[in-house]
């Protein structure tokens, strides 16, 4: 039998539940933290809609923005058109910063696939959009590591499972390239 | 109760870790046994991957209509029965006469009333290839001639998963 306590050594139905565990307590602990930053919702890759469902159970008050390349969630987790922002995340992204300005209490980018150069990739181009869109005060989750001068890493909720995530609070308001409307 | 304050993440958390105690469990009561398993519904392939993770010494067939999984979590042609399960269950019934230990049932669709028709077709069409004591996982109520419902694991609520169990041969009375 193999040692099943080395992390390497989880198998995909493991890592899948050490992944959603973790989501939950990191989305979990940023309902608390952004209780008292005004501000909209964004989830970017609402893949099966599972994390939306669980954002806007935890914000019932809040307005929610969804992107994504194609919807694959199932109806009853999909925004409706105006909130829902289908393409290529470089070009949703920006053209939310210029319908939503710096208007995000939290946003939720999640990301990854297993291509991790891939994937590097596209963090480092949405970082400014996220930056830009982003209040002061609010946070960014993530499951890729996400560098930029206004994103302070934070630590991890001691609820997460084994799965690596980031969590940044959003320090300076951003000046260079802001638009908002 | 207040179930409807569950989101999506809390119930595909609370449904995967009910796969992971149920098939662990499982796998614990037949690992010393020699014996085929099968996974019923491969899916995207991640309870095969934790079965062939937690029984590296048995053999497991895997039947679905089509391969949706990841390709490093598929298990090899000849383990791999494509098909309509209707079909695919009978053509093996002799092939697998009486030697499958384990079967991890995963048929279920988002409807309830042909996931019921489609387990009783499995618990019918399994009864054949059953070893004595050997354990049955659904993700459906699933009745099966000559096997009894067995006590699930703590962490897995009454109804979210189902396991049971056929008899050993003792209690079978005569050949």
């Amino acid at each position: 039998m193999k040692d099943r306590d080395r992390p390497l050594d989880l198998d995909r139905l493991e890592r899948m539940i050490e992944r959603l565990v973790t989501q939950r307590a990191c989305l979990d602990f940023a309902a608390s933290s952004i209780a008292n930053v005004s501000g909209v919702v964004l989830e970017v890759g609402l893949g099966k809609g599972r994390t939306f469902d669980h954002l806007r159970r935890l914000f019932s008050k809040r307005e929610f923005f969804a992107f994504d390349r194609e919807v694959h969630a199932p109806a009853d987790a999909v925004p409706d058109e105006q909130h829902l922002f289908l393409g290529d995340f470089r070009q949703t992204l920006e053209a939310a910063v210029y319908r939503l300005g710096c208007s995000a209490a939290l946003i939720h980018a999640d990301i990854g696939s297993e291509d991790k150069a891939r994937d590097r990739a596209l963090a480092l181009a949405i970082t400014p959009f996220i930056v830009q869109l982003a209040q002061p005060g609010g946070y960014v989750l993530s499951d890729r590591a996400l560098v930029a001068k206004e994103l302070v890493p934070q630590s991890l909720p001691q609820t997460v499972g084994n799965f690596p995530y980031f969590i940044y609070r959003v320090d300076n308001a951003p000046t260079e390239g802001r638009r908002a409307e | 109760m207040w179930e409807w304050l569950l989101s999506r993440l809390d119930s595909v958390i609370r449904r995967l870790k009910a796969q992971r105690s149920c098939l662990n469990a499982a796998a614990a009561m037949i690992s010393a046994r020699q014996g085929i398993v099968l996974e019923l519904g491969l899916g995207n392939g991640r309870t095969f991957d934790h079965l062939r993770s937690r029984l590296p010494d048995h053999e497991i067939f895997v039947f679905d209509r089509q391969v949706a999984a990841h390709p490093d979590s598929t298990p090899d042609a000849d383990h791999l029965i494509l098909g309509d399960l209707k079909l695919t269950l009978h053509e093996l019934q002799l092939r697998f006469r009486n030697s499958v230990v384990l079967v991890h049932s995963d048929v279920g669709t988002g409807d309830a009333a042909s996931n019921a028709i489609l387990a009783e077709f499995v618990g019918a069409a399994l009864v054949p290839m059953l070893a004595p004591n050997a354990v049955v996982v659904s993700d459906q109520a699933i009745k099966i001639l000559g096997a009894a419902a067995i006590e699930l694991p703590r962490d897995v609520q009454l109804g979210r998963y189902f396991m049971v169990q056929m008899r050993s041969e003792d209690h079978e009375g005569q050949g």
